[in-house]
């Protein structure tokens, strides 16, 4: 240690660098109260984290995936052969010849279409999960920091919507209020959001209990402060992970809405063509097909995304798997079962 | 050098129930091989209640769960060495014999009790799973009972009826003797069987298991930190360092003559004991078992660590059957440092 | 238990009243004249509107029209609908038995097979197994069921003709007894395979996760030193206390199931409440959509409680609570 006092340490928070500075010179004092006041903080370990998270093997896929479908997306208009309103072809024109996906009943190209709807997809995933993040956030937040009451009542909303299937609520509301894109956002973001204020609401319920929250009220820090930038940071993390399942979930409501004819009718999307699919299932595949793939590609990236930041923030214990039956025999953690066999060196989790 | 340097101390009448030699696991932890035991020997003959005493991460869990079977195979690096239960060697048997070995040998209770039962199924029905086949036939709920009995509960209360939440932590442990006692064995392994219990509690545990190692001969490995338990329940007892056994010696011997310098200043550590000197304190704490070298394990905290000190060290056996895994056993090794004698610790009366 | 019982079923009656009071709010937001929606495109007569705004106390206070919407849907009447020439109750109570059909069928269906799938990885072991299961399950969640039916329709419909493509019956003649009961079933087919499939892959998940946290448990360690067998130590000890948690997936799928017939009702052309939705949303028949919600939300209120019951009878723990 230093004269200056320990090395900042990545984890230090507005809380300690001000007990730093009351206590600077006692070393050891602030490190005991570093120890009892540091609380977990994922976003200072943002670098760490990120290296991890590409060495999942979906994290990097993940990250292939958004990165293509979000070019795709912005590029739309160079990438595209031909503008996807026009008509440019045969009506019903079968794929991999002229046309690469064919073109739909009246004509226009198949495959422009599929390039603008990554459009569609890409902003309502991000943006209704933007929606349900910070409507969760907040209401959870409150129910979890401020209790009782606020707790039941808040939760009790929550329920509300969560009762209602998600499809059903969104259809009935876009059918009444509007189907403009920025209603559609909007509205997906409204019935996601229960699920992120559960999280949020159960981690400030415990991170409120915690040694640093309770230092930072007796030191007298108002309650802006303590639940932005204490209490937040450290409970934001569970909720990003549900955020991007929920963008995955918004990109099939959008898509089921579209399909339903209830999306923005001024956007192409992939709903949209497989709602015109739907008359020519009988004798064209590929009207079906593409844009499919492409919703299931879309939810996909955004899944995977949420699972490997799940598996960066908690760790898995090794595989655990299942008893013998008989002569075959898997590996299990408190086993036996080892063959005879003096000295063998075994691979970790290898099947015996 | 004269000194014997083989396995264990005590006399060996016939072939004991329990055989362990030169057992050792190394585990991968985190991509680093942990030396969790290194040629432990120790035996348990039949009859016997023998304490295996150390502090946490000494590695007599890890021993423990090796002589009934449960070594970690996720995690296993390497092992080594001869468990032998009443003959069998069961260090290397797949499922069905090991099974089979077990089976009226050998039963262990944990220190948890909560967690080792089932809490959805009902605490006779899980008992009665340890009843040998065939027993199911005529009446499990006498025989049921009657287990429960033995373990200290009383009958009537429909106690086999209740689901493990219902039961307090005393009858939960004792319902896992019951349990334990299902299959007749002729050895006990108790890990900790006392440490989550109230101290009221724990001693009655403690009287019901050693009842039962007197009325039913029934042998206890008794696995703890606490000296106080080896002090009532155990005739012989090992201490463990570091994965090493560091000494051997009957109960009574060890309490007034411990030898090996970590048993003494964990003796002296206790409350009550008149201190072979003022302000000998065990500083300090275990080594990493990932990053041990040669020689004596507990070289950093020892207050007689000399240059001999660091090649590895043999157990040296006393004519009384007492075993120390110590240079200073040695005859060559000068007497004294820092005032203590070193030929003669323990009290003076 | 009692007392679990008891708030849980005193609970679903603010939640339900709190749906429909969204749904009015909701009616309220929404522009145009309301008399003009439930005539649909003919235009009204004066007089007329007069004894509709009567009918239906347009000209009272929104709380007050509540009370009257409330009572009437009490005692069963919730609405006529101009547009489907009859009583909004008797519209649905036509489509809901063909949707319950639907729900039930693929309910099951996917409890069977999302128990079995979750199951194996545990019960075969290896990384195989494990990564063909979650391969699965992770497509099931992402992919669209509505365009799984799509494909299943032009796969199975058209190329390989197995199974009719659209509709509940045949449109001419059909049979009846045995034969009939045949016929139906290939009409179920397909719908209820691409109904099933969000449900599937989250019982699967949730079972195999499940199992996995059993086995990891220390009372299977007991088990295993009791002498026990693996194959029961998997029975006895593991199912049981698996399936707990996928007792309440099973149940809480029944509610998200009801929110896929809207889409796969549509692709199949399968005449259930789905389908009426979004012909009344097309119509604007504000009436039947309100119904549908109504009944959609009772109906999935009523299974969530159901589901809390049955957990509570299963889980000792819960049963011992008084």
């Amino acid at each position: 240690m230093t004269a200056d006092g320990p090395p900042l340490d990545e984890a230090a928070t507005p809380l300690t660098e001000h007990l730093r500075d009351r206590l600077s010179g006692d070393g050891q004092a602030l490190e005991a109260i570093e120890d009892v006041y540091s609380p977990p903080s994922y976003l200072h370990g943002a670098r760490a984290w990120g290296k991890r998270f590409l060495r999942t093997k979906f994290g990097i896929v993940s990250l292939v995936l958004i990165v293509l479908l979000t070019g795709m997306a912005i590029f739309a208009s160079p990438l595209s052969p031909y503008n996807p309103n026009l008509i440019v072809g045969p009506p019903l024109a079968p794929p991999f010849g002229h046309f690469l996906f064919g073109t739909d009943s009246v004509g226009r190209d198949t495959l422009s279409n599929f390039i603008y709807g990554a459009r569609v997809s890409m902003l309502v995933g991000a943006a209704s999960g933007l929606v349900a993040l910070i409507l969760g956030c907040v209401i959870g937040g409150l129910a979890g920091y401020l209790g009782r009451a606020a707790d039941v009542v808040l939760m009790r909303i929550a329920e509300l919507f969560m009762v209602i299937p998600s499809l059903i609520l969104a259809v009935v509301v876009v059918a009444l209020l509007g189907s403009q894109l920025l209603y559609i956002v909007l509205i997906i973001g409204f019935t996601l959001w229960p699920q992120e204020a559960r999280i949020a609401r159960s981690q400030f319920l415990t991170l409120r209990e915690r040694d640093f929250v309770q230092g930072a009220r007796v030191l007298g820090f108002k309650w802006p402060h303590i639940v932005f930038k204490e209490i937040l940071p450290n409970a934001i993390a569970p909720v990003i992970v549900q955020v991007t399942l929920d963008a995955g979930s918004a990109i099939l409501l959008e898509a089921g809405l579209s399909f339903l004819g209830l999306g923005d009718p001024s956007m192409p999307s992939w709903g949209k063509m497989l709602y015109d699919a739907q008359s020519y299932l009988t004798t064209s595949w590929w009207l079906s097909v593409f844009p499919g793939v492409g919703i299931l590609f879309a939810v996909l990236a955004f899944n995977f995304l949420g699972h490997s930041l799940n598996e960066v923030m908690n760790p898995r214990a090794p595989r655990v798997s299942a008893l013998s039956f008989g002569r075959r025999m898997v590996a299990r953690p408190l086993t036996s079962s080892v063959r005879s066999g003096r000295t063998k060196s075994l691979p970790e989790g290898s099947v015996l | 050098m004269s000194i014997q340097t083989h396995a264990n101390g005590a006399a060996t009448e016939t072939s004991p129930l329990l055989d362990v030699r030169r057992l050792t696991v190394h585990l991968n932890v985190r991509g680093r091989e942990v030396k969790a035991a290194d040629g432990v020997d120790l035996h348990v003959s039949a009859g016997e209640c023998v304490g295996l005493v150390g502090e946490s991460g000494s590695g007599k869990t890890m021993v423990a769960r090796s002589v009934v079977g449960l070594l970690p195979t996720v995690k296993l690096k390497r092992y080594d060495g001869d468990i032998l239960l009443d003959g069998t060697n069961i260090l290397g048997l797949r499922t069905k014999e090991l099974r089979r070995a077990r089976r009226g040998r050998v039963s262990m209770i944990f220190q948890e009790p909560t967690s080792y039962l089932n809490p959805t199924m009902r605490v006779g029905r899980q008992i009665a799973e340890a009843l040998p086949k065939g027993a199911m036939r005529g009446n499990p709920t006498e025989t049921i009972q009657g287990l429960l009995a033995q373990a200290g509960l009383p009958r009537g209360q429909g106690i086999e009826r209740r689901y493990p939440h219902q039961l307090s932590g005393g009858m939960k442990q004792r319902a896992m003797i019951a349990l334990a006692l299902a299959s007749d064995p002729k050895l006990l392994i108790a890990d900790e069987p006392t440490t989550a219990l109230d101290v009221t509690v724990q001693a009655q545990v403690l009287q019901t298991l050693r009842h039962l190692h007197e009325e039913r001969g029934m042998a206890i490995l008794l696995i703890t930190h606490d000296f106080g338990v080896i002090a009532e329940m155990c005739e012989r007892v090992y201490v463990m360092y570091a994965g090493e056994i560091v000494e051997s010696a009957d109960a009574v011997t060890l309490f007034e003559h411990p030898r090996h310098p970590y048993t003494r200043l964990l003796l002296d550590s206790l409350p009550g004991r008149r201190r072979e000197r003022e302000g000998q304190a065990l500083k300090g704490s275990i080594p990493d078992l990932s990053m041990l070298g040669k020689g004596c394990r507990f070289m950093s905290r020892c207050p007689f660590a000399r240059d001999a000190c660091r090649e590895d060290q043999p157990m040296r056996v006393r004519p009384n059957g007492q075993a120390v895994r110590c240079v200073l056993e040695d005859p060559d090794q000068s007497p004294s440092l820092n005032g203590l004698s070193v030929a003669e610790p323990g009290r003076h009366s | 238990m009692i007392g679990y019982s008891v708030r849980r079923i005193v609970h679903t009656i603010p939640l339900f009243l709190s749906v429909l009071i969204m749904m009015f709010v909701l009616l309220q937001l929404t522009p145009g004249d309301p008399i003009q929606d439930l005539i649909g495109s003919y235009p009204v007569p004066n007089a007329y509107r007069q004894t509709l705004v009567q009918e239906y106390h347009l000209n009272q206070s929104v709380p007050e029209r509540f009370l009257y919407y409330l009572w009437n849907m009490l005692h069963g009447n919730l609405g006529y609908s101009f547009a489907g020439h009859m009583s909004v109750t008797d519209l649905i109570m036509g489509a809901l038995p063909n949707t319950l059909l639907l729900v039930a069928v693929g309910t099951v269906l996917s409890m069977v097979i999302g128990i079995l799938l979750g199951f194996l990885p545990v019960l075969l072991g290896g990384r195989t197994v494990d990564g063909v299961v979650n391969v699965g399950v992770v497509t099931g969640f992402a992919i669209p069921t509505f365009w799984f039916g799509q494909i299943l329709i032009i796969l199975f419909g058209v190329r390989l003709g197995w199974f009719p493509v659209s509709g509940m019956d045949p449109l001419f003649g059909g049979d009846t007894g045995i034969a009939g009961f045949f016929q139906h079933i290939q009409y179920l087919v397909l719908p209820v395979l691409a109904l099933s499939v969000p449900a599937l892959a989250n019982i699967t998940r949730v079972q195999q996760q499940s199992a996995l946290e059993v086995l990891g448990n220390d009372y299977i360690v007991t088990a295993e030193l009791k002498g026990l067998t693996a194959s029961q130590i998997l029975r006895r000890h593991v199912l049981r206390n698996s399936l707990l948690p996928v007792v309440t997936v099973i149940g809480y799928g029944f509610g998200t199931a009801m929110a896929g017939t809207v889409l796969i009702e549509n692709v199949f052309g399968w005449p259930g409440i789905g389908n009426l939705l979004i012909l009344s949303i097309n119509r604007r028949d504000n009436q039947v959509i309100i119904g549908i919600v109504m009944v959609a939300a009772a109906i999935i209120i009523l299974t969530n409680l159901v589901t809390d019951l049955i957990y509570g009878a299963l889980d000792p723990r819960i049963r011992a609570q008084s």
